[in-house]
C-alpha cells in the first residue's frame, strides 16, 4: 500500500514538466525568451511609453531588457525612451510602424507618435554625463577616427591593398577592422537608420549625425553601461591588443597584471567614482592609473592627461598641445606629475622616480638608436628613388613600418608599463634585427643603384 | 529769490515726476510691446520661429495657457541694465539686418548649432527658479542637472534642451539641413 502510494507521488512528479510543457502552445517555446520565466513590473519613474518598450522588448530582446534592469540606469528610473526618443524631425528618427513590420506584435504597446533613434550619440550621454563627455572631447580617444580621415595611404592600404579594390568587397576590411575600434562617421539609409557601410561598429571615435563625436558603449557596453566593467582592463584589451599596440598583453606581462590575475576577482569593481582606492584592489588596472581618482587625482576620462610621451608615434615626443587632434596632445611634464600621484598610492618615490628613468631610456634609446637612423636611411634611398612605389611590396619600408608601429611601440610601451618580454623580445631583440635588415638592403640599393 | 526764478523752479518741481512717469510708462510699455511673437512675428523670417513657437508648451501648445515671451528666453535676466542694454542691442541688429542683409541666404539651420549665444539660461532660471530644487524628487532629472548646478559643466541649458521653446522647427524652416535632437 505505502509502496503504492510512493510509486504514484514519484510518476506524478516525474511527469509534470512534461505536462505543463503539453499546456503550452506548440511552437511558443523560445530560447532566451524572459518574458515567459519572468514578469517585470516597474512603476516607479516610468511614463506609460518607456513601460510598454520594457513590456514587448523583454520578449523581444530579453537580453537587452534584463541588461538594463542590471543598471544603474534601471535602478534610477533612466528608461529606454530617456536615450533612445528624439524629435520627429531628427535625421535619426523612425517610427516602428513605419520602418518594421509589426503584424504579429501585441498592438496595445505600440505607441503610435513616439519617434526612436537607433543611434544614441555620446551628445545624448552628455545630457546626464556633461563633465564626462567634455573630459573624452578632450582627449586622444576623440581622434581616434577623425585621423583616419586625412590619410591616403592608410585608405590605400584597405582598400586597394588588403580590399583587392573589388568593387562590392574592398570595404570589408574597414567594416570588420578598422572602424570596430576606430569608428566611422556613421550614415543614415533613407528611413534614418544606420547604413551596413557604417553600422554596427563598437569603435571609439563615431562621428554621429548630429555631429558628436565618441562612443560611451566602447568601453561601457550596452545595455548596462557598468562601470565595474570600464575599470577591468577587459574593456580596454577589446583594442588595445595584438603586434602594433600588446597593451592588454603588456599589462598581464606587468607585476600589476600578475596581481590582477592572481586575485582580481575579489576586488571591489563598483565603488563610487573618486573613492575606488587601493584597499578596493590590491593592484592597478588600465583604468586605476590612467583615469581614477586616486588619491589626490580627479577622476577624468581623458585618458591622454597623465601621460609624458607619445608612446605610439614614429618618433616619441614629450606632449605639448591642447589640441586633441594633435599626435602631441596633453602637457608631458603636468602628465608625468599626475601619473607619479597615482603611483604614490602604492610605491615610495624612489621606486616611481627609479621605474620612469628606466622606462624614458627606453623609450629615449628607441628614439636614437633605432628611429633616428633607420629615418635617415629612408629619405636617402627616398632622395634616390630607391624606394618601390608600393610601400607594401618592398622589403625595406615594410621592415621601417615594423620597426616603428609593431616592434618600436612593443619595446617602448612595455617600458613604460612594466612590461619585461615586450620591452625585450617583442621590442629591443626585434628592433636590433629590423635594423640590420635595413642596413643591409640599404647598403645593397645604394651600391647597386637599383631596387632589388 | 526772484520771483521769475520761482516760478520756473514751481514748474520743474511739478512737471518733473510728470515727464519721468510719462518716460516710465512709455519705456515700459516699448519694452512690453516688443516682446511677444507678435511683434518679433512682424518681419517675415521669424514665422517659421513664431509658428514653431506657437506648436510648443512654451508657446501656444501648454495646457494652463502660460505663455513665454520671445525676450524671456533671447533676453538675458541678470539685472535691469543688462537686460535693457542686451535688448537695445538685439533690437538693433535685427532691424539693421532686416533692411541690409539678403535674408534668403542665412542658413537658420546652421545658427541653431550656436543657439548657446542667443538663449540666455539667466532667462531660463528667471522662470525656472525652483529647477534645482524641483529636480530632487526625479533621480533622473536630479543626476542629469546635478554637474550644471555644481558648476561642473560649461554647458547651458540648451545645450541639452536644443527644441525648448520651438517644437517641429526644421518642419517650418526653408531648408532643413539638420535636425532636431530631444
Amino acid at each position: 500500500m505505502n509502496v503504492r502510494i510512493l510509486f504514484l507521488v514519484i510518476a506524478t512528479a516525474l511527469l509534470a514538466p512534461a505536462i505543463v510543457l503539453a499546456q503550452q502552445p506548440a511552437g511558443t517555446e523560445q530560447v532566451g525568451d524572459l518574458s515567459g520565466v519572468k514578469a517585470i513590473t516597474i512603476e516607479r519613474g516610468l511614463t506609460p511609453e518607456a513601460k510598454n518598450c520594457i513590456t514587448c522588448h523583454r520578449a523581444v530582446q530579453p537580453g537587452i531588457v534584463s541588461d538594463w534592469v542590471d543598471s544603474r540606469h534601471g535602478h534610477v528610473g533612466v528608461s529606454c525612451l530617456d536615450c533612445h526618443a528624439v524629435a520627429e524631425d531628427s535625421p535619426t528618427a523612425i517610427l516602428h510602424e513605419e520602418v518594421l513590420d509589426m503584424e504579429g506584435y501585441d498592438q496595445n504597446l505600440l505607441d503610435r507618435g513616439v519617434y526612436v533613434s537607433v543611434l544614441v550619440p555620446p551628445s545624448t550621454c552628455a545630457r546626464c554625463h556633461p563633465v564626462e563627455v567634455e573630459q573624452f572631447d578632450s582627449s586622444g580617444h576623440f581622434r581616434s577616427f577623425h585621423q583616419i580621415i586625412p590619410k591616403d595611404s592608410l585608405h590605400a592600404l584597405v582598400l586597394t591593398h588588403e580590399g583587392r579594390d573589388l568593387p562590392d568587397l574592398k570595404t570589408a576590411p574597414d567594416e570588420t577592422g578598422c572602424m570596430q575600434c576606430h569608428g566611422t562617421e556613421i550614415k543614415l539609409d533613407d528611413d534614418g537608420r544606420p547604413t551596413q557601410r557604417t553600422w554596427p561598429n563598437g569603435g571609439m571615435g563615431n562621428i554621429y549625425p548630429d555631429g558628436s563625436t565618441g562612443n560611451c558603449s566602447a568601453c561601457h557596453t550596452r545595455h548596462k553601461f557598468s562601470i565595474a566593467e570600464a575599470r577591468k582592463p577587459w574593456a580596454c584589451a577589446s583594442c588595445h591588443l595584438g603586434p602594433d599596440h600588446p597593451d592588454i598583453e603588456i599589462f598581464e606581462n606587468s607585476k600589476h597584471g600578475h596581481v590582477y590575475n592572481a586575485e582580481g576577482d575579489s576586488w571591489e569593481w563598483d565603488t563610487a567614482p573618486g573613492a575606488w582606492e587601493p584597499g578596493d584592489y590590491r593592484g592597478p588596472t588600465c583604468a586605476t592609473c590612467h583615469m581614477s581618482g586616486i588619491g589626490e587625482l580627479r577622476t577624468t576620462h581623458n585618458v591622454s592627461e597623465r601621460l609624458y610621451w607619445n608612446g605610439w608615434a614614429k618618433r616619441s615626443e614629450v606632449r605639448n598641445s591642447n589640441d586633441p587632434m594633435s599626435p602631441l596632445l596633453g602637457n608631458g611634464p603636468e602628465g608625468r606629475k599626475k601619473m607619479k600621484q597615482a603611483c604614490a598610492s602604492c610605491h615610495s618615490e624612489i621606486h616611481t622616480d627609479n621605474f620612469f628613468d628606466q622606462a624614458d631610456k627606453a623609450v629615449r634609446l628607441y628614439n636614437e638608436g633605432y628611429y633616428d637612423p633607420a629615418k635617415k636611411m629612408l629619405d636617402e634611398l627616398q632622395a634616390k628613388g630607391l624606394l618601390k612605389e608600393n610601400p607594401w611590396n618592398d622589403e625595406f619600408q615594410i621592415t621601417f613600418y615594423h620597426l616603428w608601429h609593431h616592434e618600436g611601440r612593443r619595446a617602448r610601451q612595455g617600458a613604460l608599463m612594466g612590461a619585461p618580454d615586450y620591452a625585450h623580445w617583442h621590442g629591443f631583440f626585434e628592433l636590433q634585427q629590423d635594423l640590420y635588415k635595413l642596413q643591409d638592403i640599404y647598403e645593397k640599393r645604394l651600391e647597386s643603384n637599383s631596387i632589388e | 529769490m526772484k520771483p521769475k526764478t520761482v516760478k520756473y523752479l514751481a514748474v520743474v518741481v511739478l512737471l518733473a515726476p510728470v515727464v519721468v512717469l510719462a518716460s516710465w510708462i512709455a519705456t515700459e510699455t516699448m519694452v512690453q510691446e516688443t516682446a511677444g511673437e507678435e511683434f518679433c512675428g512682424s518681419c517675415h523670417t521669424m514665422a517659421p520661429m513664431v509658428a514653431s513657437y506657437n506648436a510648443d508648451i512654451h508657446g501656444g501648445s501648454h495646457p494652463q495657457g502660460v505663455r513665454a515671451k520671445c525676450t524671456q528666453c533671447h533676453i538675458p535676466d541678470d539685472n535691469v541694465v543688462t537686460y535693457i542694454l542686451a535688448k537695445a542691442r538685439f533690437g538693433i541688429h535685427d532691424a539693421w539686418a532686416q533692411m541690409t542683409y539678403d535674408l534668403d541666404a542665412i542658413d537658420w539651420q546652421a545658427k541653431r548649432a550656436h543657439r548657446e549665444l542667443y538663449v540666455f539660461d539667466s532667462a531660463c532660471l528667471g522662470c525656472h527658479k525652483d529647477l534645482e530644487q524641483a529636480t530632487m524628487a526625479q533621480p533622473a532629472a536630479f543626476v542629469a542637472h546635478r554637474p550644471y548646478f555644481l558648476g561642473e559643466t560649461q554647458m547651458k541649458c540648451v545645450s541639452c534642451h536644443p527644441n525648448v521653446g520651438h517644437e517641429y522647427l526644421s518642419r517650418y524652416l526653408p531648408d532643413p539641413k539638420i535636425g532636431d535632437q530631444p
